[in-house]
């Protein structure tokens, strides 16, 4: 199946933009250049994806997010202007799947919906069945993790932090959604706790520590466990 | 305006009763003679029924009252013209100055000394009362002034107040300039300096005049006068300074919105513009090696137009105050790290060294804020330092802050422009050619720093090149021991 993607994005030159890249990857595209057109054209059939600016002229793409999760889980992802790091965050935590922030080059959208639309069928695998992600082999039911074949030894929450970032491999992970899967949601504001962790994870994953290539940070928004050639 | 009204009659009384003064003086002296008159005529009408001592009574009465309404001179004039028309009329041998009794002698001498001893002593009444009233005079004088100073809008407007405040007081010689220069000295004027800490704002000169008694009254007032002129023209000066920052905030508060709209408006069309570019760029393996390269062209400039206008718009909002900082506890290793998989691909050829030590404490900042702080101080490297040379990235700990410095090996920046290279718009000498910088890269470093309370320095490096340094207050020592114990989960 060719899948349909839903453009929701109100300058038309960036449509257009967007239209053709996907046109050229062989995608279905669908535009909407408002809230309204965004929800009535949902209403008639959701689409494998959706690509949200935030910034429409009637009103807020957190709210189309809101009216889109409400009966789908379909993979989002938001399209925002820096310095909007905010809204994005509130986009991520309210079920967004990744963000690109503009301007970015094709491969980079690209990139991003695919790593949505593939973890999308990732949380379709069983909870218990092994995720292999470039040279890391995750073993959910013995909570192991093999680097290029060999054990590495984590303690529990390196292991628990690993396996959520893991599960949405290749998408931005938000601060708060790391807190409350690993710690809990009492501890969502304590972003030091994963600073700490997130410090040893690299040191114990990474070819070389002070060059992370597989942990990416995403300032102000949370974490990113990279999928090569993704 | 209510001030306008006309000035206060008070306020020239004064000047009135001293003119007054004179005429005054002679009335006075007809009282007097009519007076003892009066006097004469009820003691020689009652003396057949009445004593001598009862008759002197009656002529000392009219002493009396005219010397608690009169001066000296007619209080004089009467009780000696009383005592003669007594000794005349009422001393036996009536109608005869000549007095054979020596007891008659002592009633007049006794009478003459009693009704001058009264006017002398009511004389001092009157002029404590007169001082009295002066003073209150004065008083509100100054008041009228102060306050009617204290309601206009202009130097000019003051200016003719206050002169005519002057001529009120002083006479109409009485002459007031704004002058910084020296008052002129003349011989028949007094001059006033009108001075704010030891700096001349102008004088007041008035001609001499009145008795001495008067001069020091006036010398008093015309010193009270020019004090509160003084203070007026202060007061003035300090709303003119207030209206002329009011009107510069509010300037430079409709440039940054335009600047922040203009540069938020620009940076819609740049998207597409990139991201067609780098869509042609991405099918363009069949194109040849010039259309790649013109390709290539318009994606790295659009990019590096974006980023002048995200330094443009982050420099418009950091200066007026409207960016909320949205801190959260953040390891700067962290921040860096993001930066560098950001900058990678343009870094390629750098050797880039990073030493922050795992335990450097953390710090409580606006992510996104110092992600740029670090985004511009790297690409400042990039731009100047020499291709293929090392990047230095150092952090360490200091007494509740935090360091980390940017350190290349490029031209370096001498002392004299360490401080300069961070007002804006300032390019360093090295920097002035066409390099693609605009001057507000280290500007926006110091105002995220500064927003942060922290300090950011340039620093010379032995061995040549740049080091900047900046510093940020670490944040309490995260309650690690209190961390939740490492659990079983399966998230």
């Amino acid at each position: 199946m060719i899948p349909a993607i839903l453009v929701i994005e109100d300058d038309l030159p960036m449509r257009r933009v967007i239209r053709s890249a996907l046109g050229g990857q062989g995608y279905h595209v669908w535009e909407a250049g408002t809230k309204r057109d965004a929800i009535s054209t949902i209403n008639k059939s959701v689409p494998q994806a959706i690509l949200l600016d935030l910034g429409l002229p009637d009103g807020s793409g957190l709210e189309v997010l809101k009216v889109v999760r409400e009966r789908s889980e379909v993979p989002i992802v938001i399209i925002s202007a820096r310095g909007e790091e905010r809204d994005q965050v509130l986009a991520l935590d309210s079920g967004a799947n990744d963000y690109v922030t503009k301007p970015f080059r094709e491969a980079e959208l690209l990139a991003r919906l695919r790593a949505a639309l593939r973890s999308a069928a990732a949380y379709a695998v069983p909870l218990d069945e092994h995720l292999e992600i470039g040279p890391l082999r995750i073993h959910p039911h013995e909570r192991t993790v093999y680097l290029n074949g060999k054990e590495v030894p984590l303690t529990p929450t390196e292991f628990s932090l690993l396996q959520v970032m893991a599960r949405q491999a290749g998408r931005v992970v938000t601060h708060r959604h790391l807190l409350r899967e690993v710690w809990g949601g009492s501890y969502v504001q304590d972003t030091q706790y994963l600073r700490v962790y997130m410090r040893q994870l690299r040191r114990k994953l990474e070819q070389d520590p002070n060059s992370p290539q597989l942990l990416i940070t995403t300032p102000g928004v949370g974490y990113r466990l990279r999928v090569p050639d993704a | 305006m209510s001030s306008a009204r006309p000035f206060d009659e008070r306020g020239t009384s004064r000047l009135r009763a001293a003119k007054a003064g004179a005429s005054a003086e002679r009335v006075g002296f007809l009282w007097g003679a009519l007076t003892n008159v009066v006097t004469t005529t009820i003691a020689f009408w009652v003396a057949p029924h009445a004593q001598l001592a009862h008759l002197m009574i009656i002529h000392l009465l009219g002493a009396v009252l005219i010397s608690t309404r009169y001066g000296m001179a007619v209080s004089t004039f009467t009780a000696v013209t009383g005592a003669l028309a007594f000794d005349f009329f009422c001393i036996p041998p009536v109608f005869a100055f000549a007095m054979p009794d020596p007891r008659n002698v002592l009633s007049f001498t006794g009478m003459l000394l009693v009704a001058l001893l009264v006017c002398w002593l009511n004389q001092g009444v009157r002029q404590q009362r007169a001082a009295a009233r002066a003073s209150e005079e004065r008083t509100q004088a100054l008041c009228q002034l102060s306050l009617d100073l204290s309601q206009v809008t202009s130097a000019e407007e003051l200016f003719v107040r206050a002169q005519c405040h002057l001529r009120e007081l002083f006479g109409e010689q009485a002459e007031l300039c704004f002058t910084s220069a020296e008052p002129p000295v003349e011989p028949d004027f007094t001059t006033q300096s009108i001075v704010d800490h030891d700096h001349a704002l102008g004088y007041i000169r008035v001609k001499k005049d009145g008795v001495a008694s008067e001069r020091a009254d006036r010398r008093l007032l015309l010193v009270a006068s020019a004090d509160r002129i003084a203070d007026a023209l202060k007061l003035l000066q300090l709303g003119d300074a207030a209206r002329r920052a009011e009107v510069a905030t509010e300037v430079e508060r409709n440039r940054n919105a335009l600047l922040s709209a203009v540069s938020h408006d620009m940076k819609t069309p740049l998207a597409s513009i990139m991201t067609a570019g780098s869509s042609l760029l991405a099918s363009s393996w069949k194109k040849d090696a010039p259309t790649r390269e013109l390709l290539e062209t318009i994606v790295q400039e659009s990019e590096r137009m974006n980023g002048l206008i995200t330094n443009l718009l982050s420099a418009t909002r950091l200066e007026s105050g409207g960016v909320v900082l949205n801190k959260e506890i953040e390891a700067l290793d962290d921040l860096v790290f993001g930066v560098l998989s950001r900058l990678s691909g343009r870094l390629s050829d750098r050797e880039v060294d990073v030493d922050i030590p795992a335990d450097l404490p953390m710090v409580s900042v606006d992510a996104v804020l110092i992600d740029q702080l670090l985004v511009n101080l790297l690409e400042n490297a990039l731009r100047y330092a020499p291709s293929g040379s090392a990047i230095e990235i150092r952090g360490f700990a200091e007494t509740d802050a935090v360091s980390v410095e940017v350190c290349d090996r490029g031209p370096g920046i001498p002392a004299a422009e360490r401080e300069r290279v961070f007002e804006k718009f300032y390019r360093g000498q090295a920097a002035r050619q066409n390099d693609g910088g605009t001057g507000l890269g280290l500007t926006i470093c110091r105002a995220v720093v500064q927003a942060h309370d922290g300090k950011i320095a340039i620093l010379s490096r032995a061995s040549g090149g740049t080091k900047v340094r900046f510093t940020l207050p670490s944040s309490a020592p995260a309650p690690f021991a209190a961390a939740p114990s490492e659990r079983r989960t399966t998230a």
